[in-house]
């Protein structure tokens, strides 16, 4: 199998470089051992939400808290993609999880404040549409309605944990909770929220849910739900419950099994399908053959039947150390497949620190592989392991996703450069 | 080093319960009578020991599509565990008649191919239909597939094609009973490429037979398609399959399931026939003399393709062939999945499963649907008003043997 661009990785870094070097005409595949942790997360892009680590109060902007970042930084990925390249990711984020049907609404210049489900509230930038309502700077109290039956929403904790959360300069609007009564379905064995979302496709159930709903509304009001409101059809679902209830409602992401992650995976899916990029997943990468400076060709396998892929560009987007991008031994971290080195503190004492909600982050949660301005990853004198190997996405090197709230921007706007350098090799 | 993922005795610990297996799971996005592989595979497993309950009554439900597999980052068997689970289930309460019949399909096969269309006229009768919806829990509103009267092994004995170069066929039962023109189709493919197909004695893979939790039956079977098989391999044969869950079945879960270790030696010769044809384009020596077929194709991916780990060589194939549009629909499990969508208790799960695959057809130009797998065929053909065809049609086609449209 012969490729212009081979994507090792199906996270959102994987598929966003995918996109970007699919959209510049080259045949493009995307290998994988498992799917991305794309499929469960929020499906909202957190870009950047907190900046210095430790400051307590969220951007209002994550351009200009980039901007500012940058010239402080050498290290940060955004100093590495650069800020032209994160506005484009961005926007081809956008527009990639558009075509497959999810629509996206923010931008760069303004973050979103929204309720979590365990009643805190987060900035993030990109939420999907079906999110936009929960915008916490709108002063309409929120009516939260949870189900009988689903186990991992509950609609009193989020509405007491988020009338006790503080954040400076923020005025919360009231919540009040109610679970509903609607029967849907089995509730012994406790139902997931895909399931969930898999029945409220049913017209009848949709519009009992709704009809109760409505009983408990008071004037004033938007509802919340958790992120349950149909898989593949739920902008038509959103619209109308919207519509009968007569007041703005909004979805809260939850526990894993995600639904609205599940929707974009499935959009970027198609968006990919449609642009004719390859995907193989369930497949192990490893062997790789090189020539000098240069990666020629890679063994994928699943199980023992090992087919060669060569390629004139490959991006590494396998992720950090939950996503086995990175394994370690007790005191030494590694890259998996190219062995490539993983920059992180000498000595494991030194990986955490005191407190596990320590305001300045963990310094494991930075480790990853030093790349350089191009996103090839480097050695420790400063230049390309490969010159035509590139990385992106939560391995990389000095970011702490975690307490910045930036692992979605960084992954959209690494992945996305990583495609387009690739694509000029 | 390669890590191999099916090392059957991988250990459930190495799940870290991300839910990614549940996100791809298509029973669990229709029903909540499976509780979902996480849960009822490595979840349970710490609970289960040889010589415990099993735990386990969801489990029946899930359709074996081995997708949790195939997505899992952990590199966990998750379907191992779940049709292993099944198979203590049945082991200790029993097997329903119902289930019996359908996993012995290949045994009517022989029957019903001799009395056809006595047969086919019996199983669309409606009160027989009835009769059996009630008494067995077979459900009446699936078409069964017909049989043919002349069964592919019958057709084989006027094969006359003589070449030095060889290949073993596999072709299936359903091939055999059901639809023999697929098997005429591989035939006349490989006869266009100067090759011989040879048939080593062959019966039912026996894969509806471990679905429905029998493995000493299986087991039988399995023996005396390997006597067949391991001896041409022996001739210094590859073998080639045309239905991918039965070359699933002899390749990986004789192994895995059936401990018949001395399979071993046909891991690297068994190939899926498409794999096969593309490989023989990979070293340039596929006769590529195609007229043009002019249409759009569709193509759904069979499940147990995907667990196969071999690529797509079908698209790959078909996109040699001039004026012919391949539609990839993006489609997972279509829910018929095997013996199971035959089940009345299964129907509208399978139903509800089939509604994607529905919607893509459904967009779709053409009025041909191709799938490398008779179960998925089948719900092409009750979820939709298009055509399904095995893709070895297209080839069929594209060397002008039969018309397009032609079997």
């Amino acid at each position: 199998m012969n490729y212009d661009v081979v994507v090792i990785g199906a996270g959102l870094s994987g598929l966003m470089a995918a996109v970007a070097a699919a959209s510049k005409k080259k045949r493009v595949l995307v290998v994988a051992r498992g799917m991305g942790i794309i499929t469960i997360f929020t499906g909202s892009i957190d870009v950047f939400g907190y900046w210095p680590i430790d400051e307590a109060k969220p951007l209002t902007s994550p351009l200009s808290g980039i901007q500012r970042l940058v010239r402080k930084d050498p290290e940060h990925p955004y100093t590495k993609v650069g800020i032209d390249a994160i506005k484009k990711g961005i926007g081809a984020f956008v527009e990639a999880a558009g075509k497959g049907g999810v629509q996206y609404v923010g931008d760069l210049s303004g973050n979103i404040l929204i309720p979590t489900a365990v009643g805190t509230v987060k900035p993030t930038c990109l939420v999907s549409s079906s999110m936009a309502g929960g915008d916490m700077k709108s002063e309409r109290n929120v009516l939260i309605c949870g189900f009988s039956g689903l186990k991992d929403f509950y609609p009193d904790y989020m509405a007491h944990n988020i009338s006790t959360f503080e954040m400076e300069g923020l005025k919360l609007p009231r919540f009040r909770a109610r679970t509903l009564n609607v029967d849907v379905g089995d509730r012994t064995s406790g139902l997931n929220c895909l399931t969930l979302a898999g029945r409220l496709e049913d017209q009848g159930l949709l519009r009992a849910m709704t009809e109760e709903v409505y009983g408990h509304l008071r004037t004033g009001e938007r509802v919340a739900f958790p992120a349950v409101l149909g898989i593949r059809n739920s902008r038509d679902i959103h619209k109308k419950v919207e519509q009968a209830c007569g007041v703005p409602i909004f979805e809260t992401p939850t526990l894993p099994p995600s639904v609205p992650g599940y929707r974009l995976y499935k959009s970027l899916e198609d968006t990919l399908r449609e642009m004719g990029v390859h995907m193989l997943i369930g497949y192990d990468v490893y062997n790789p053959k090189t020539f000098g400076r240069r990666i020629g060709e890679i063994s994928i396998a699943m199980g023992k039947r090992e087919k060669r892929v060569s390629g004139r560009a490959f991006i590494l987007a396998t992720g950090g150390l939950v996503g086995k991008g990175i394994t370690g031994s007790y005191d030494r971290l590694k890259e998996s497949i190219f062995d490539l080195p993983v920059a992180a503190p000498k000595k494991r004492t030194d990986w955490f620190r005191k407190r596990l909600f320590d305001p300045a982050g963990h310094p494991i949660n930075r480790a990853g592989i030093v790349v350089d301005d191009h996103l090839r990853p480097i050695n420790k004198k400063g230049e390309p392991v490969y010159d035509n190997l590139l990385a992106c996405g939560t391995q990389l090197f000095g970011f702490d996703a975690l307490r910045e709230k930036s692992g979605g921007g960084v992954a959209v706007s690494s992945g996305y450069k990583a495609g387009v350098e690739a694509s000029r090799m | 080093m390669a890590v191999v993922r099916r090392d059957i005795h991988y250990p459930a610990d190495q799940c870290i319960k991300c839910t990614i297996c549940v996100e791809h799971c298509p029973v669990i996005k229709v029903t909540d009578k499976f509780l979902g592989p996480k849960q009822v595979g490595p979840d349970f497993q710490r609970f289960r020991s040889e010589n415990d309950d099993p735990h386990d009554v969801s489990v029946d439900y899930c359709t074996g599509c081995r997708i949790c597999d195939v997505v899992c980052p952990s590199g966990v068997n998750i379907s191992e565990l779940n049709i292993r689970s099944k198979i203590a289930v049945r082991e200790k309460e029993g097997i329903p008649i119902r289930d019996t019949l359908l996993s012995h399909a290949y045994m009517f096969g022989q029957i019903a191919s001799f009395t056809a269309p006595a047969a086919n006229a019996f199983l669309k009768f409606r009160p027989f239909r009835w009769l059996s919806d009630k008494m067995l829990h077979l459900e009446k509103s699936l078409r069964y597939p017909f049989y043919q009267r002349e069964s592919f092994e019958k057709w084989i004995r006027s094969y006359t094609f003589k070449s030095e170069r060889k290949v073993a066929y596999f072709y299936g039962c359903f091939t055999n009973y059901n639809d023999p023109s697929v098997g005429k189709a591989v035939v006349k493919v490989l006869e266009k490429n100067g090759i011989q197909a040879v048939f080593p004695r062959q019966e039912c893979c026996g894969l509806p037979l471990l679905g429905n939790g029998n493995v000493r039956e299986a087991r039988k079977l399995a023996r005396r398609n390997l006597a067949g098989l391991l001896s041409a391999v022996d001739d210094g044969y590859d073998i080639i399959y045309s239905s991918t869950s039965c070359g699933m079945m002899i390749r990986d879960d004789y192994i895995t399931y059936l401990d018949l270790y001395e399979a071993e030696p046909l891991f690297d010769r068994m190939k899926e026939v498409s794999e096969y044809l593309w490989e023989l384009h990979e070293k340039n020596e596929l006769n590529t003399d195609f007229i043009e077929v002019p249409m759009t194709m569709a193509y759904h991916i069979p499940c147990h393709l995907r667990s196969l780990g071999i690529g797509f060589p079908a698209i790959n194939l078909m996109n040699l062939i001039p004026g012919l549009t391949v539609r990839e629909l993006g489609t997972y499990c279509c829910g018929m999945a095997g013996t199971y969508g035959f089940k009345s208790d299964k129907y509208e799960i399978t139903r509800a499963i089939g509604q994607e695959l529905a919607r893509q057809l459904a967009k779709t130009d053409g009025i041909y649907a191709a799938s490398d797998c008779e179960a998925c065929r089948m719900q092409i053909e009750n979820m939709s008003t298009k055509k399904a065809v095995h893709p070895i049609k297209a080839l069929l086609w594209a060397y002008g043997i039969e018309p397009v449209g032609g079997v």
